[in-house]
């Protein structure tokens, strides 16, 4: 919010750098309302790193061959490392680690949604890396561009990272459609549990989403939530459909006009339950979270007392 | 603790500052650093600095005074102003004690925020900045960030195989390891899983 | 080779990859749980290297029985309880912290004694293997090194978390170094190193650090079972871990 008359000149340069495709940085002016949607913004994504080891970390005991399992390892790995790398940009915002992470475990952050669904077979693993990564790449490649530099940074980083958590779910999901009979139904039934959870990862339509005009201007978010949705839409529908999995959208059809896949109705009623923590597993995730934290309680007492006594 | 990381990605470039760990001490952040910022092979060695020793500018100094803060912000961040960094910097005090200079040079888009250029002696943190800008003049800096040199911490160069050399074993985190199962992809991952399982040549030719 | 040296080589590898196999199954379930972030990456990432280096070792095993690269994941996936051959150390449960990090201390200075002496095998597999995994566990070492300092000295609690992970991992220790059948002929082959010496190289260092955290070993007699003598932990492990292979055991995945 802009208090002070004094701040329309700031107000008018800094979004002058913008505009000239400068990284805005720590130590420079910004608005207020810029800190803190970045604060939300980058917070809810380091959430949703860190709650998103649960649902695959689940199979990391279960991965059927070596090569797999040290993939996924890696994998999740990978995505507690990306929570680190967008932790530490919204800590050059002003706010702390620990602030973050109380928020979350008191149940008062928001994270990605997607990961308040259940990992049910082994396909779900091949599907989270195919759709759910290839989901969040494009809106992370987006948020690349974003006009404050360690954001950016991170997700360049992130996105270069994440392309081989694609690519390994992909891989799986093509080999299991032309597989056993098992392994066939296994994808399909992955695909149909998380084929609508992954729409709404997007986001509202554009319509009912009150943020993006500003974040637009702001050079934070630079396409909209259908946008991107779009794009993805186009990318993986040919591509699901030529190994012959059946996309569970009764609606869905090829708009040959525009040139773009047409998806059926979203339940945003259902959304907006799973966003307030109704979702299937809302409690669990947050009850795994403060478990790991409250075990770790002695440990990190036991790091610092030996620390403050060198 | 946070201690901010400088990564180096080859031996001719400087060390770069790529984000924060915290760390009880400096051998944890160290390893930290390593596990965090290590896991794809373009490190050759790391340095960590605890943030309250480092003392930071940019180049709009009226930015850095209250009215461009909200109100909790307070300096928990990096310490940003001469007086609010307290007794820690200054006791380094009355004999001239080497300070790490760090810079960043662009407004673009980089993937460098500010990168390591070199030593300058001086007093107070403040000194070492003007002492900073007297030394390295150009390109044009938009950021400094100096520290008392005896804060950092390194990885030692002999342990550097160690620590840094198995990222490029790990070949399963690069896409090319994965294809659509197309012939041209089985090849290439065939090429790569015997460069795994080749023992001297990690190295990328 | 001959065939009795093919066979006492092909079980102390087995035993080796088994070790590291089952100790990277224990550490990664602490993936996403961790006491802090940063360590859910550092665990991770052992794992992973524990998981290598198992396979370097079931890749050598598999050279020795003349099977292609791909009977180690039979040998992972399909092989029950009694014919598995790591120590009881490492099947245990992962535990607490202090839990987890004693016994990666254990096994790494385990490692850090026999892989020396394996650079050195006449048998040329071996040496290069060795090496690659030296270089790794120098970190390792490092990593549970410092875990176990500041655990054994950092608070009471902590110091009483060492101390009970200890009494129940002293005694099975031993188990790392029982000898198995055939070790006297690859020893006079200068294929694999004789254990007594490792061992009390191994105590030597083991006990220092022991020392340094005023952590008592306990006096219970150590473990001499063999190494085919297995807690119910590892059936229950290995039922987690074979599950969805042995679900269409005909399938590539």
């Amino acid at each position: 919010m802009t208090q002070a008359t004094d701040i329309t000149p700031k107000l008018a340069e800094f979004e002058a750098r913008i505009g000239r495709g400068e990284k805005i940085e720590p130590g420079d002016w910004m608005p207020d309302d810029y800190r803190k949607q970045l604060i939300r913004m980058i917070s809810q994504h380091a959430h949703s790193e860190i709650v998103g080891m649960l649902p695959e970390g689940n199979y990391i005991t279960r991965a059927p061959s070596l090569r797999r399992k040290m993939v996924l390892i890696a994998k999740v790995q990978d995505e507690g490392g990306h929570g680190q790398y967008l932790y530490h940009a919204a800590e050059t915002l002003g706010i702390s680690r620990d602030e973050m992470e109380q928020a979350l475990l008191a149940g008062k952050a928001k994270y990605s949604s997607i990961f308040n669904y259940p990992t049910l077979n082994w396909a779900d693993i091949g599907m989270i890396g195919w759709l759910v990564d290839g989901a969040a790449i494009k809106n992370q490649t987006m948020l690349a561009h974003c006009s404050y530099g360690p954001y950016s940074r991170a997700m360049v980083r992130i996105c270069a990272e994440e392309t081989f958590h694609q690519r390994q779910g992909k891989e799986m999901i093509v080999k299991y459609a032309q597989g056993t009979p098992n392994q066939r139904q296994m994808a399909q039934d992955a695909l149909n549990r998380w084929w609508w959870p992954v729409l709404m990862m997007f986001g509202p339509h554009d319509s009912d989403s009150p943020n993006s005009e500003v974040l637009r201007r702001w050079g934070v978010k630079t396409q909209s939530n259908d946008t991107v949705r779009q794009l993805f839409l186009d990318e993986v529908v040919p591509e699901l459909m030529a190994i012959g999995l059946q996309i569970p959208d009764p609606q869905l059809h090829f708009d040959a006009e525009n040139k773009h896949w047409k998806h059926g109705p979203i339940d945003w009623a259902h959304f907006w339950q799973v966003v307030k923590g109704n979702g299937p597993m809302n409690k669990e995730r947050l009850a795994a979270r403060n478990q790991a934290h409250d075990n770790g309680a002695w440990v990190r007492d036991a790091v610092t007392a030996y620390a403050s006594r060198k | 603790m946070r201690y901010e990381i400088f990564k180096q990605d080859a031996p001719n470039q400087p060390h770069s500052n790529v984000g924060s760990v915290h760390a009880p001490d400096a051998e944890m952040a160290l390893m930290h650093a390593r596990d965090v910022y290590g896991r794809r092979p373009n490190a050759v060695s790391m340095w960590v600095v605890p943030e309250s020793e480092i003392y930071a500018t940019s180049h709009e100094p009226e930015a850095m005074s209250h009215e461009g803060r909200t109100k909790n912000q307070e300096p928990r961040t990096k310490s940003q102003e001469p007086e609010a960094h307290g007794s820690k910097l200054t006791a380094h005090g009355s004999s001239p004690t080497s300070y790490a200079v760090f810079r960043k040079t662009s407004q673009r888009r980089s993937m460098t925020y500010v990168a390591y250029a070199g030593t300058v002696e001086a007093n107070t943190p403040k000194d070492a900045v003007t002492a900073a800008m007297h030394k390295f003049p150009s390109p044009a800096t938009f950021v400094w960030w100096v520290c008392p040199e005896a804060a950092i911490s390194k990885t030692e160069a002999e342990a550097a195989p160690s620590w840094f050399e198995p990222a490029k074993d790990k070949v399963y985190r690069q896409q090319a390891y994965y294809g659509d199962a197309t012939r041209k992809n089985r090849r290439q991952r065939t090429k790569l899983v015997n460069k795994l399982s080749s023992d001297e040549t990690p190295d990328e030719a | 080779m001959n065939a009795n040296l093919t066979s006492a080589l092909d079980s102390r590898l087995l035993a080796l990859a088994d070790d590291e196999l089952i100790l990277a199954h224990r550490d990664s379930e602490w993936t996403g749980h961790a006491p802090m972030i940063e360590e859910d990456i550092a665990l991770a990432n052992i794992a992973q290297d524990e998981l290598g280096h198992a396979t370097l070792w079931y890749a050598i095993l598999c050279d020795l029985r003349k099977q292609p690269d791909e009977h180690t994941d039979q040998l992972v996936y399909f092989r029950d309880a009694a014919d598995w051959r790591n120590a009881q150390l490492l099947e245990l449960p992962i535990g607490d912290w202090a839990f987890t990090m004693l016994r990666q201390f254990l096994f790494d200075q385990f490692e850090w004694v026999l892989l020396p002496a394996l650079t050195k095998s006449s048998h040329t597999a071996v040496t290069q293997a060795a090496a690659k995994v030296l270089r790794e566990e120098i970190y390792h070492t490092r990593h549970s090194t410092a875990w176990v300092r500041r655990l054994g000295q950092g608070t009471a609690e902590s110091h009483r978390r060492m101390q009970t992970a200890l009494d129940v991992q002293w005694p099975l220790a031993n188990q790392l170094f029982v000898p198995m059948l055939g070790d006297e002929a690859l020893v006079a082959a200068g294929i694999w190193p004789d254990m007594a010496p490792l061992q009390q190289q191994w105590l030597a260092k083991v006990g220092e650090m022991l020392a340094e955290c005023g952590l008592i070993a306990p006096a219970s007699a150590a473990t001499r079972v063999s190494r085919a003598s297995h807690t119910e932990h590892l059936t229950a492990l290995l039922a987690d871990m074979q599950s969805v292979a042995r679900l269409d055991p005909q399938a590539d995945w």
